[in-house]
């Protein structure tokens, strides 16, 4: 037994055994995997991209960039734990590339990129999902991921490529900014 | 804006979060996501291989040609010649290294750093092929092939990083 599963198996981890036979090529087992997993990449992803239709892509970019990552999964947290920081990665970074291949299609600032991604089915989230989403997007993001996911700020401010203080601000931000909006409703 | 206010947004806010943590699977993609899926990864294990080998063995015929092309020649320009010729390759070496770097800007700025680019490895044979085609060419500045070549693998190294970068396609509408 390799350390890889006994590690896995101390965390009594019930994704061990579908992880082990995704990552030998099982595609079975892999959708098996997606099955149980997917609603809450796509409820981080949502609520990160702010559109239903770059979530859904999004969604699927993170199992499809998961499938060739599998093997790269040591065991060392919770199966679950690992997708979610897997998911997060991917998703910011696509969400980079699109605000400036957008930009650059576009020569349009924030505004305009937000814009573009409102959705008209906002109808069916949450009342403070339809809020998150008029947030900037790095003050989404740090939103998202610290009051929201949990993350501390040490890890947001890893996982953005931003400074701690920063992280800091953005909350404090975007808390100012959903207060304000909520006492208006 | 009142202080009463103010409390009750923050509360609300605060039980907003609350609901929104406790309830994770809350959302259900409007679409099937799973067949995009399946097809992405069957045409990702179809189609980056071939594409790669093929790139990869047309690169490794070509400079394996011209290297025994080239060895078989004896060199034919003067003395005076050299640093011209070098002066030549060094400015189309720089031309490349400034459309590479500018390419790069571009894509660590938009947040993709240098070990998320999938096709490293590749990256680095070509940038390999590049130095040995051009220290052919210090030997051999009048062979037509070795500059096409050259040109060849410049432009592929950029084509690479650019696919790197490009944003993914729309898999749920596969």
């Amino acid at each position: 037994m390799t350390a890889q599963v006994i590690t896995a198996h101390a965390f009594n981890d019930p994704d061990v055994h579908l992880v082990e036979r995704a990552s030998d090529g099982d595609m079975q087992a892999f959708q098996a995997l997606f099955e149980r997993h997917h609603r809450r990449v796509y409820g981080l992803v949502l609520r990160l991209a702010g559109n239903i239709d770059v979530a859904q892509d999004l969604t699927q970019e993170v199992f499809i960039q998961l499938w060739s990552a599998l093997k790269s999964f040591r065991g060392e947290s919770k199966f679950s734990t690992w997708l979610h920081t897997v998911a997060t990665r991917v998703a910011i970074s696509e969400l980079r590339k699109q605000k400036r291949w957008f930009a650059r299609l576009h020569t349009a600032g924030d505004d305009d990129y937000d814009h573009h991604l409102v959705h008209e089915d906002s109808a069916d989230l949450s009342e403070l999902d339809r809020l998150i989403q008029k947030l900037p997007p790095q003050t989404r993001w740090v939103f998202v991921l610290h009051c929201i996911e949990g993350l501390r700020h040490e890890e947001v401010s890893q996982e953005l490529g931003i400074a701690v203080g920063t992280s800091k601000a953005q909350v404090h931000r975007a808390r100012t900014l959903l207060e304000e909006w909520l006492s208006h409703e | 804006m009142s202080e009463s206010t103010k409390t009750n947004a923050r509360k609300r806010l605060d039980d907003l979060i609350l609901d929104a943590t406790q309830t994770p699977e809350r959302y259900e993609p409007p679409q099937n996501l799973w067949r995009g899926i399946e097809h992405g990864l069957t045409r990702q294990q179809q189609r980056s291989p071939v594409w790669l080998r093929y790139v990869w063995a047309s690169a490794a015929v070509m400079v394996v040609a011209i290297s025994a092309m080239t060895l078989q020649w004896v060199p034919t320009q003067s003395n005076d010649e050299v640093p011209e010729i070098m002066r030549l390759i060094t400015a189309v070496n720089q031309h490349h290294e400034s459309q590479r770097n500018l390419l790069l800007t571009s894509i660590q700025s938009s947040g993709v750093t240098a070990g998320e680019l999938s096709s490293q490895t590749e990256l680095e044979q070509l940038r390999q092929a590049a130095a040995q085609v051009t220290q052919q060419l210090m030997d051999d500045p009048n062979n037509q092939s070795l500059w096409q070549l050259l040109q060849w693998l410049h432009q592929q190294e950029l084509e690479l990083l650019k696919a790197n970068f490009a944003p993914r396609q729309n898999w749920q509408q596969a």
